[in-house]
């Protein structure tokens, strides 16, 4: 068996200003932004530092304060090397690695991850594979039910790849890009220092010299780069957690299904919570509260005898008594909904306070 | 059809000791038929239109109390071309309330506003009252028959009419009077006319002196006369065939009335009309509202300690914010809370944590825990499920026939539900049938 060394280095591509999962991330970069309690980015710092690797880099093109706070800290807890490489112009998702190339050249394979993803992370099969396969690249690939919308990976039966199509209108494969890739070191001299993209001219030429591998992924994958994903993966991510560390998901007569409740959050009596539901730090839910489908992010507070279903919570938001809330209703920071309003699908951005039903999608400014 | 209900537990004054002042008073109660109230629908398939609870009374329950708190009440008829049966068991508890006689006269035929007046002319002049006051049923309002009366009798006239005055805008919806200002007198009649007459509208109450029978029976015998066809024989009309034509004649006059009046044409306007008295009765009349809900306390005290069920909200109180109408048989949990503007009528259970506001709730319906039920009618014997939610805007609200369950969960926004429907997904704007 192949043991990671310790010198093994990982790129995380983390972009821009997370558009796509606004209102949250006009509160918190996205790699901050708790999915299933825990900072998105973290989840995959901490699946690279349990395999041995030693130094992440993100690659960012632009970073708060407070990211930089918080990388630093959490380099402190795991012992972990986390630098930054930002990028001053839109560098495609290629043009990052060889921006971070002094960072992370040192002779050895590397890995790089798609910042939206979340899945097993099975880092150690895929080092096997791809000394086994004597691949240039790897990657992870995924089955989806429907990969109309995707980039299909069409391969053989030893895993190597023949070619990618994105965005087929017939069925070619149901295999797409993970967006977690495993290089070695020869991949830098392929990519040129301006904007390049990885999935349409990298692996393309790679997999023209038949370097170019996938390994199938065995559990479950959410892209969470919007509100939708964001809730649908959190099931898949709990039903996960289910299978490998099922104590930490709560049991009682009150709870349906995966539920993950930070310890200090208090939950009323009577309530119906679950299932897919995660309850943040210091978070409040009043009594006769029924929550399916919701993630609740720090310190946000349901009071009693509300209904809410397929929706996320925002930091220290506040949901009156006897609110309905559905249909991928994502509240921003620090929200307030008055009492006994109705919210079919509303988007409400941070610091706003909401008093009338919004019976109908809407983005509330 | 839903028989009406008789419920000798309330009643909505004490019955009045008879001082014979002056001649005794008959008052007639025109409650229409079922073909006419089609725009009531899906509430009038169920029941009655003039038996409909507003305000936690039949609708017409109200006009029997105002007439019969009158000090010289001789009889009270209701006048109309339903089938007698269905008034019958609602008769019987009116005529025990509130001690006074009262009867059903059926028109075989629809004979116009008058027809049925002409048509039963003796029954309704037998006793020689010495007025005779005329009511509309789908009417709401503070009836001040008494000043009526004492107006009436003062102006020496033949005919008085109930008259408010609205904004020029809204009166055109209605019956439009010229009044002098002197006088009082009507001096023109328009219906629902398109220009500017006057803003004072025909509120649909009228005090008739004996003579004005002879006067109806005049225009009913030319009127079929004049026409020579069958189907329009007998048909007399208040409107257009007394009110306009004896306009300023010296012979009506208009008594304007300040409090409220409000017109019940479709379901909607129940749910207004039940605001509107509901509010009257906390300023007139709120030993109605305070000693109904003291005997709901009664009996949820009882409920609370004998209930098995318990949310873990025990340290929580029955929450009513008024002004509500509670049937003493109806049982409350606690951690629910009621109103403003809300009726529950008998035999209704509501779960624990379950929010009311701005609704009628119509008998043995059952509302489960944290349901929320706003601008809506539940009809009789319906369900709702847990944290459910039933509601409407004040315009378009929510209308339940009887029997209608909506499952645990699911919303309802402003849709009519036809009777015995059973809802499993949310719809919006809807009408199931």
């Amino acid at each position: 068996m192949v043991r990671l060394g310790n010198r093994m280095k990982a790129l995380i591509l983390v972009g821009g200003y997370g558009t796509r999962l606004r209102p949250l991330t006009l509160s918190a970069p996205k790699p901050l932004v708790e999915f299933a309690n825990q900072a998105m980015v973290m989840h995959q710092i901490q699946a690279l530092a349990k395999v041995g690797v030693s130094e992440v880099v993100l690659a960012v093109n632009y970073q708060p304060n407070t990211m930089r706070d918080f990388l630093a800290r959490e380099q402190e807890k795991l012992g972990i090397k986390i630098t930054t490489s930002q990028e001053n112009e839109p560098m495609g998702t290629a043009g990052p690695i060889k921006l971070a190339e002094e960072h992370l050249n040192d002779g050895e394979p590397f890995f790089v991850l798609n910042s939206d993803v979340t899945c097993t992370f099975p880092f150690q099969q895929m080092l096997e594979f791809h000394k086994k396969a004597g691949a240039e690249g790897t990657l992870l690939v995924t089955k989806v039910e429907e990969p109309s919308a995707f980039g299909v990976v069409v391969y053989d039966a030893d895993g190597r790849i023949n070619r990618f199509v994105e965005k087929p209108k017939m069925f070619v494969g149901n295999r797409i890009n993970a967006g977690i890739y495993l290089l070695s070191p020869s991949v830098f001299a392929r990519i040129p220092l301006k904007p390049t993209s990885i999935e349409k001219e990298v692996f393309p030429a790679i997999a023209v010299d038949g370097n170019l591998f996938c390994m199938e992924l065995d559990g479950f994958w959410a892209d969470v780069g919007k509100p939708k994903d964001f809730i649908t993966g959190t099931g898949a991510y709990l039903k996960h957690l289910r299978n490998v560390e099922p104590h930490r998901l709560r049991s009682g007569p009150e709870f349906f299904g995966n539920v993950l409740v930070d310890p200090s959050a208090t939950i009323g009596l009577g309530c119906r919570i679950g299932p897919d539901v995660v309850i943040g730090p210091d978070c409040v839910v009043e009594n006769g509260v029924c929550l399916k489908r919701v993630t609740m992010l720090p310190r946000s507070k349901v009071r009693s005898h509300s209904w809410v279903c397929d929706s996320i919570v925002g930091w220290d938001s506040v949901v009156g008594e006897w609110v309905r809330m559905e249909s991928t209703s994502v509240l921003g920071e620090d929200v307030t909904i008055k009492s006994e309003v109705y919210l079919n699908g509303a988007v409400v951005l941070p610091h706003k306070s909401v008093g009338e039903d919004i019976p109908e999608p809407k983005i509330v400014m | 059809m839903r028989a009406a209900t008789s419920d000798p537990a309330r009643k909505m004054g004490e019955p009045v000791s008879k001082k014979q002042k002056t001649g005794p008073v008959k008052a007639v109660i025109l409650v229409g038929g079922a073909s006419k109230g089609t725009r009531f629908r899906p509430l009038s398939m169920d029941c009655p239109k003039p038996l409909f609870p507003v305000a936690g009374f039949p609708m017409v329950e109200h006009h029997i109390q105002a007439c019969a708190t009158l000090d010289n009440m001789a009889e009270i008829i209701l006048l109309g071309f339903y089938e007698e049966e269905l008034f019958t068991p609602f008769i019987e508890g009116c005529t025990e309330r509130y001690g006074i006689r009262i009867r059903y006269l059926r028109e075989i035929v629809s004979l116009g506003s008058a027809g049925g007046l002409n048509r039963y002319r003796d029954d309704i002049l037998a006793g020689d009252p010495s007025a005779v006051v005329i009511l509309h049923c789908d009417i709401a309002c503070s009836f001040p028959l008494a000043k009526m009366l004492a107006f009436h009798a003062a102006k020496s006239a033949r005919v008085t009419v109930l008259g408010k005055e609205l904004s020029l805008e809204e009166a055109h919806k209605y019956g439009e009077m010229a009044v002098n200002p002197e006088s009082d007198e009507m001096i023109h009649y328009a219906a629902k006319p398109q220009s500017n007459i006057s803003p004072v509208i025909n509120c649909g109450v009228y005090v008739f002196h004996p003579d004005v029978f002879d006067k109806l029976q005049t225009v009913g015998g030319s009127r079929s006369s004049a026409m020579g066809s069958d189907q329009e024989e007998g048909i007399v009309r208040l409107e257009q065939d007394l009110l306009m034509p004896m306009a300023g004649q010296q012979f009506i006059y208009v008594y304007k009335m300040e409090e409220f009046w409000f017109q019940i044409k479709v379901p909607v306007h129940a749910l207004i009309a039940t605001k509107l008295y509901l509010e009257y009765f906390a300023k007139a009349k709120p030993e109605l509202l305070s000693k109904n809900l003291a005997a709901t306390r009664g009996t949820l005290a009882r409920a609370a300690s004998q209930s098995s069920f318990d949310v873990g909200t025990s340290a929580a109180k029955l929450d009513i914010q008024e002004p509500c109408l509670i049937h003493p048989s109806a049982n409350i949990q606690p951690g629910a809370r009621v109103g403003p503007n809300v009726t529950i009528a008998a035999g209704v259970m509501i779960g624990a944590g379950a929010r009311l506001l701005d609704c009628i709730i119509l008998e043995d319906v059952i509302i489960r825990e944290h349901a929320f039920v706003k601008n809506s009618i539940i009809g009789w014997n319906s369900q709702i499920g847990a944290w459910t939610r039933v509601q409407g805007s004040e315009t378009s609200p929510s209308i339940f026939s009887a029997g209608v369950t909506a499952n645990a969960e699911v919303v309802v926004d402003s849709c009519v539900v036809l009777a015995n429907k059973s809802i499993s997904s949310s719809c919006r704007g809807e009408i199931i049938l």
